[in-house]
């Protein structure tokens, strides 16, 4: 494994890698400070560029992009009391706080050690677990692929939040998206009514810019967004010793909660950020002092929305399964490339698995390095109205999906799907299910009638063999879940 | 009425498969799974109904949602902009639209100051073509015009 690291770093160390590192980086730690603009976009935007450049140094750029994210977002979140991503809703509690004590440096301060000691960490587990993981991976046959996507998604529509029907629909959208196009079997268009762009199936990248990227700014300038400054003097960026021994079990707590959640399906940053906010809570001694200002507030969830990256890549670079609508995006980019993303992605391009490890590890020392001296930057471009800002972020988006075929079409496809977005985040639907299905039922469908194939059309086949029997199982008992929890609450009543 | 899109979405998805093959169990066909899916739909929409219907507070939760008419004008002004500018990107060059779409969205969506819109969209359109098109070598479309 020391060999294929080394191999990593001459791969990640570079010149043209060092720079497509430092540039994902510093653009997603850009994203990550302004709200409104999302990891998800900012890829999107920018994987048209990456083209025209080896797939590991295009990768590099684009998982950059996503960590970097993560740093930013406590930025705003501690300045200005508005998260720049999901995942750092919850540092606003204390991180503001603590801003309006006088403390903005030390929070900023610990925000950023914890991203880098959670990150750093979470790359190593990484390194560690996908190798075996993806040589087990390897004897999975047909009816386990379909049995771990299904729990997949179902953990997914589990976990995202309010009504689980709304979730379940979201999916079943998902699924019926996946099915636009050629049928691989038997070469039929499905549902594409002639439309030459549709015959490859709905891209997913302008499905993914306009559920996430055009919903956005429209549900932004109906509501109107107003942030505030908040005028302090940010100094002593180093947390002192007594800051360190308040927070060191929260970042270490939060690296092991941000790490197992983000392999999961659904988990990812935003929710790790929160349970690891919840925990420290509840581990506290003095849990009422939460939101005024506790720098385990900060330490804990910052952390742990970062350690959340290098869980998340496992299911992807091991299994191709991707566990958040990032990963999603980050698998048709690869597709893209013409990377088979699977099992057999260690074995058959260890230059991009080991090059993009190295390179995590590279790009979480150039974050540290360059965010803290930078933050007198990143407030100044805080200050940009967001009257100045949407016009951008509309015209990279479109921009973005065009440069993908050099049609209108997909912008025209973008635009529909930013009306989609609109509507269900009015009417309260995930859109995270409904990319997952899509970008999981290709390999889903073929998988489930590869499966009827073998066992002549008898579903017995994912109850027969032990790993599906216990994947499904699982994945139905988590679908009941709400039934069988309200039947047991009656019961105890 | 949520619901009865979902219902009606899920009927056509039916009736669209069945089109198709729909196969059998030991073989299935293309239309099998779409066939599924809106099966699930119709019955998603039928159990959501009745949830709605238990539920009360759905009604006023929905009430929320709606907003002013001056919101819903922006929305749609911006929509129509938005695809304005994906069709005639193609006409007009991507340099002329953009700056179209720009003072559009600066001057009528947000409104600024007319020398603030003016310079803002020159730069904005100038400034992206020159980072896609030169830069990153994206090919753009030139329009009618043939220059940008």
């Amino acid at each position: 494994m020391s060999s294929d690291l080394i191999q990593g770093f001459s791969v990640a160390l570079s010149w043209n890698n060092l720079f497509y590192c430092f540039c994902g980086v510093l653009l997603g730690t850009l994203i990550g400070v302004l709200p409104g603009l999302g990891p998800v976009a900012a890829i999107s935007l920018l994987f048209p560029t990456t083209l025209n450049i080896p797939p590991v140094s295009g990768i590099i750029m684009l998982a950059g992009i996503y960590y970097g994210a993560q740093y930013g977002g406590s930025t705003t979140s501690i300045l200005v009391n508005i998260p720049g991503e999901s995942s750092s809703v919850v540092t606003c509690l204390d991180g503001y706080q603590m801003a309006r004590q006088g403390r903005a440096g030390i929070a900023l301060g610990i925000a950023a050690m914890g991203s880098f000691i959670g990150g750093t960490i979470s790359i190593f587990l990484l390194q560690l677990i996908a190798p075996p993981l993806a040589k087990i991976a390897l004897v999975f046959g047909f009816p386990e692929y379909f049995a771990l996507m299904c729990l997949g998604l179902v953990l997914l529509i589990f976990m995202s939040h309010g009504s689980m029907v709304k979730g379940l629909m979201m999916g079943v959208l998902g699924i019926f998206l996946g099915t636009i196009g050629t049928d691989l079997i038997s070469g039929t268009s499905r549902f594409t009514f002639g439309i030459k762009v549709l015959m490859d199936g709905v891209g997913v990248i302008p499905v993914i810019m306009g559920l996430f990227g055009i919903s956005e700014v429209i549900l932004n300038l109906e509501e109107g967004v107003e942030r505030e400054i908040f005028k302090t003097k940010i100094s002593h960026l180093f947390p002192t010793l007594a800051d360190w021994a308040d927070s060191i079990g929260s970042i270490l707590r939060g690296t092991i909660i941000g790490f197992i959640l983000g392999i999961l399906p659904g988990g990812g940053a935003a929710i790790s950020s929160f349970t690891s906010y919840a925990i420290e809570k509840k581990l506290s001694k003095n849990p009422e002092r939460f939101g005024t200002g506790m720098i385990q507030g900060v330490a804990g969830p910052e952390t742990a929305n970062n350690a959340a990256v290098g869980g998340a890549f496992i299911p992807l670079l091991t299994l191709g399964i991707p566990a958040n609508p990032v990963m999603a995006l980050l698998l048709g980019c690869l597709l893209t490339y013409g990377v088979q993303v699977g099992p057999l992605l260690i074995k058959n391009h260890s230059d991009i698995f080991w090059g993009v490890i190295a390179s995590m590890y590279v790009g979480n020392l150039i974050l540290i390095l360059l965010n803290l001296p930078l933050i007198g930057i990143w407030v100044k471009i805080l200050k940009i109205p967001y009257s100045f800002l949407f016009p951008l972020i509309l015209l990279f988006c479109v921009l973005g999906s065009y440069s993908l075929n050099g049609t209108t079409h997909e912008v025209l496809l973008m635009i529909i799907f930013g009306i989609v977005g609109y509507f269900m985040k009015k009417f309260e639907y995930e859109p995270a299910p409904l990319v997952m299905a899509m970008v999981l039922t290709p390999l889903m469908e073929n998988s489930l009638r590869q499966s009827l194939l073998l066992s002549h059309g008898s579903f017995s086949i994912f109850f027969s063999r032990p790993l599906s029997a216990i994947l499904i199982i699982a994945a139905i008992t988590l679908l009941l879940w709400p039934i069988i929890s309200s039947l047991i609450v009656r019961k105890m009543k | 009425m949520g619901n009865l899109i979902w219902l009606s979405l899920g009927a056509i998805i039916c009736l669209s498969s069945s089109k198709l093959s729909l196969g059998n169990l030991k073989s299935p066909g293309p239309g099998f799974l779409p066939f599924v899916t809106g099966v699930l739909m119709m019955v998603l929409a039928i159990v959501q109904f009745f949830q709605s219907t238990q539920n009360a507070l759905q009604a006023t939760k929905k009430q929320k949602t709606m907003a002013g008419k001056k919101a819903n004008l922006k929305v749609f002004l911006t929509i129509t902009a938005l695809i304005g500018y994906a069709v005639g990107m193609e006409y007009l060059g991507f340099f002329l639209s953009t700056l179209l779409f720009i003072w559009f969205l600066l001057r009528i969506i947000e409104p600024h100051g007319r020398l603030v819109v003016l310079i803002s969209s020159i730069t904005i359109a100038l400034s992206s073509y020159i980072i896609f098109e030169l830069w990153f070598q994206l090919q753009l479309p030139r329009g009618f015009i043939l220059l940008f």
